[in-house]
């Protein structure tokens, strides 16, 4: 199965850094940029996404439709793909993290600027651990 | 050889009074007087001598003219000597003529006969038996009085002959002729015949006397007892006669038989091992022994009916048939004694007009005659009614009276000791029973014996085995309480000196050590010459009572304490509800109406006292809150406890809408069902904390603010400066790096000012 990396921000600059750095610690070298949350959740329901998993990079703070949102709708599909979120604030408000985390689906929680080695040790989360396994 | 004149010297000197008669009827001339019969007719010789018989003696006061005039017609007929009976006459006395000497004499015709056989002279003689017959007359008055009567077997000639006593108590006519065999045939018993006839063939052996008492059955069916004593007269050892007397026991040997009778009803009672019912079973059939032909019963007398208790012999159907009788003026002979409480006599109980309307009942029985006899109590009411019936028409005779008397006083003996013996040993048993559920124990010091008696359950109360203490005043006083020892002392010896009845309280204490209150009586019995002879009295175990009261008198304590807590509670929950600050009031949960309502409400509201007293809560609502408050109301009325809160608008007298927390609780007020308000005013409250929550929601954008908007670029820039200096084949020029830190930046203070406008609108005063 593959893994798509999926980057979802309304900050096309957040987006741009956050490619650079996906790249840079292998996570993906095909990050796909979205800056809304209605993007995000075409591309996720459209049917090339068969037999894929999907690890989203998602902001909370966007306009139109916020990460919280995004999550909810994600909740709600019929039959979803194997879906993974990190979920990504420039908040440092706790409480945004205790939210999170408490989504089964949320594997991590990343207040901006995201740092390399948060990256590096995403990889060793166990959900996705086949998916870097060399 | 003595002369012719001599005869006639020696014949008038003869001591039997003689005349001698020519026989030349009807003069019958006086030739000859003896002077004894000169003697004893009062007559002098000269008067008689050639007159006619008739001519002195022309009649007799006890003989028929007819039967004088031919006194001699026997002699002269038969020409032998001719004996009359002893006969009554009467001679004038030689003092006063006119008086009349009464005599018995048996009187001898003998005719003298010549010698062709012709009567030539009769002799009249004569002997005095008037002391005789006066004998045997008193003999056989005494022998009937005594109902006794003599008897004689004459083995020789082998007659029997019997008294005119005899034959009356046999019943037989006066010329009856008894022999042996039918004189045997008068004992219905063959055994008793075997006992008279060995009785006769032992006294005839030996010449004993032999005393027998055998019933026999009279000519005319009675049954009676006689006495037989008999002697053999035995000459040269051979028995010529058996003679003896005979005496009619029977009532003798009734009473005596009574007497047994009575005397082992009486030890049978005393033995009271014998139910009642089944000694006057025993008593009644005796008596029915004793009297042939009488049947007995016995009644109880209660609540003015005859209730059945013993009739051993009458028909079951019979006494049934009278059970539960009611008693009455002519309710038969029973009903009617028990009625007038005197003996009632029917002799004929088919012509009793006191039987007239229950003959039915007895007469199909066969019964006849009913004597009834109330049996009175000490107290003189009716308890019992003994009746004798018979099955002939009878009327009691003076013994069988006798013996109605003596058996209802026996009756009225038995039945009331028996009841008072039930009552005393029921009283006993009561007692015993009483002392030990009442814990009351009696006790006695006999000053005569100097002995000390406990009941057993005043030893109970004392604690000790009455088997191993011998009560004594000593042993008392050492159980009696050190501290009230010397006042029981006292006491005891005050009523010694006075002689009054004491009742007083005493602590004892246990050989177990434990301590009990007992209340005394003692009663000092002197005899009639003032002297003590017995004190007496009896002890009730109050512990109980006396802890009891202890604890009433706690729990009163306790009461009065609580009491004066409670008034002082209520005085302090007056003062706490009249002189809250807080508007507070109490209303009616059923009627709405202010049943109090304190100052801080008067004041608070605008409202005085009377215009709260004659309004309803609801008129301090503003209609848009009246639903609630019912809704509240109605769930307060469910609970008898429910303490609420809630937050209501209220409307002042003047108008003023103001929001109000109320605190409420249930409470009975004068018996009714009713709440307590407490009301706190929060308008004021709640404007302040609108104005805070108003000024925390800027703070809270603000703080969104710096946690988002502003942390945004500033990260942006965090991010731009690291991927420059970590990532430098980024594959992004340096330029556009650098552009994009810029942008942030500007976007950056662009926020900051943003939020200084922001803080500048919120007024934190």
């Amino acid at each position: 199965m593959e893994l798509r990396v999926m980057i979802i921000d309304d900050d096309k600059i957040f987006n741009l850094m956050t490619t650079v750095l996906l790249r840079n610690t292998g996570i993906t070298i095909n990050p796909i940029s979205c800056t809304s949350g209605q993007e995000a959740l075409a591309l996720l329901l459209s049917p090339t996404t068969q037999d894929t998993a999907f690890l989203l990079f998602l902001d909370i703070n966007m306009p139109m439709m916020s990460g919280w949102e995004v999550l909810a709708r994600i909740e709600e599909l019929a039959c979803p793909p194997p879906i993974y979120v990190v979920m990504v604030t420039s908040s440092i408000d706790e409480a945004d993290k205790a939210k999170a985390m408490s989504y089964e689906r949320v594997i991590g929680y990343m207040v901006k600027p995201i740092k390399r080695e948060k990256l590096i040790a995403l990889k060793n989360v166990i959900a996705l651990t086949d998916f870097f396994s060399y | 050889m003595i002369g012719e004149q001599h005869y006639s010297v020696v014949f008038q000197a003869l001591p039997i009074p003689c005349l001698v008669l020519l026989p030349n009827a009807p003069e019958f001339t006086i030739i000859n007087v003896s002077d004894a019969y000169a003697e004893v007719t009062n007559t002098n010789r000269c008067d008689l001598i050639g007159k006619g018989f008739f001519e002195i003696f022309p009649n007799s006061p006890y003989l028929s003219d007819t039967i004088w005039k031919n006194i001699f017609d026997e002699v002269i007929r038969r020409k032998k000597p001719c004996k009359v009976a002893p006969q009554k006459y009467a001679f004038p006395t030689a003092d006063v003529p006119a008086r009349l000497d009464v005599k018995y004499l048996e009187v001898v015709n003998t005719p003298v006969l010549d010698a062709e056989g012709e009567i030539e002279f009769i002799i009249r003689s004569m002997t005095d038996v008037t002391d005789t017959i006066y004998h045997e007359r008193f003999l056989e008055d005494t022998q009937h009085a005594a109902r006794i009567g003599s008897w004689e077997v004459n083995m020789a000639r082998q007659t029997v002959t019997w008294s005119v006593g005899l034959r009356k108590i046999y019943e037989v006519a006066s010329n009856y002729c008894p022999d042996f065999d039918s004189t045997m045939a008068f004992y219905p018993d063959e055994s008793d015949r075997q006992k008279i006839k060995q009785a006769f063939q032992k006294a005839m052996k030996d010449g004993t006397v032999f005393h027998i008492a055998l019933p026999i059955t009279t000519a005319k069916g009675h049954r009676r007892w006689l006495s037989v004593v008999g002697k053999a007269d035995l000459v040269d050892g051979t028995c010529i006669r058996v003679y003896g007397i005979s005496q009619d026991i029977t009532d003798t040997k009734r009473l005596t038989d009574l007497d047994h009778l009575e005397r082992t009803i009486l030890e049978l009672n005393a033995q009271r091992t014998t139910s009642l019912k089944a000694i006057l079973a025993d008593y009644l059939l005796g008596l029915e022994a004793l009297l042939p032909g009488i049947y007995c019963s016995i009644h109880r007398v209660k609540d003015g009916h005859l209730l059945n208790w013993v009739a051993p012999s009458l028909p079951l159907s019979y006494t049934s048939s009278l059970h539960n009788l009611p008693i009455g003026k002519k309710t038969g002979s029973c009903g009617t004694a028990a009625y007038s409480k005197k003996r009632v006599i029917a002799k004929d109980i088919a012509n009793d007009s006191r039987w007239a309307a229950y003959k039915h009942l007895a007469l199909p029985h066969d019964l006849k005659a009913c004597w009834s006899h109330p049996i009175m109590d000490s107290g003189g009411e009716v308890i019992a009614v003994l009746g004798m019936y018979y099955k002939q028409v009878k009327t009691p005779n003076h013994d069988e009276l006798i013996i109605i008397d003596r058996t209802s006083s026996l009756l009225k003996t038995i039945i009331e000791s028996r009841q008072n013996a039930d009552l005393a040993q029921e009283t006993t048993a009561m007692m015993a029973q009483g002392q030990e559920l009442a814990c009351f124990g009696n006790w006695q010091r006999d000053f005569e014996t100097d002995r000390t008696t406990w009941s057993p359950t005043l030893c109970d109360i004392y604690g000790i085995n009455p088997a191993a203490y011998l009560p004594s005043f000593e042993h008392y006083l050492a159980l009696v309480h050190p501290d009230d020892r010397e006042r029981v002392m006292h006491i005891v010896k005050q009523i010694h000196q006075t002689g009054n009845d004491t009742v007083f309280e005493e602590r004892i204490v246990r050989p177990s050590g434990e301590i009990r209150h007992i209340r005394s009586w003692a009663r000092l019995l002197t005899n009639g010459d003032n002297v003590p002879i017995k004190l007496i009295g009896a002890c009730l175990d109050i512990t109980e009572t006396k802890q009891a009261e202890l604890t009433l008198k706690n729990l009163h304590a306790e009461l009065e304490k609580h009491l004066k807590e409670v008034e002082e509670s209520e005085k302090k929950y007056s003062d706490l509800f009249h002189l809250s600050p807080q508007p507070m009031w109490v209303y009616d949960l059923e009627t709405y109406r202010y049943l109090d309502v304190n100052a801080a409400a008067i004041t608070h509201y605008g409202y005085t006292r009377e215009e709260f007293m004659s309004m309803t809560i609801k008129d301090i609502r503003p209609p848009s809150e009246i639903q609630k408050m019912e809704a509240a109301v109605a769930l307060s009325r469910q609970h008898d406890k429910l303490f609420s809160k809630g937050i209501y608008k209220h409307r002042k007298k003047n108008g003023e809408i103001i929001h109000v927390e109320v605190r409420s609780n249930i409470i009975k007020s004068h018996g009714r069902k009713a709440e307590i308000i407490l009301a706190q005013d929060i308008t004021e409250k709640l404007y302040y904390i609108e104005a805070i929550e108003a000024q925390n929601k800027k703070l809270q954008e603000i703080a969104w603010m710096q946690s988002h908007m502003v942390r945004a670029p500033l990260a942006r820039i965090m991010g731009l400066v690291d991927l420059i200096q970590h990532v430098p084949e980024s594959g992004i020029e340096n330029s556009e790096l650098l552009d994009a830190i810029n942008s942030s930046a500007i976007e950056l203070d662009d926020i900051l000012r943003s939020i200084t406008a922001k803080a500048e609108q919120i007024n934190l005063t």
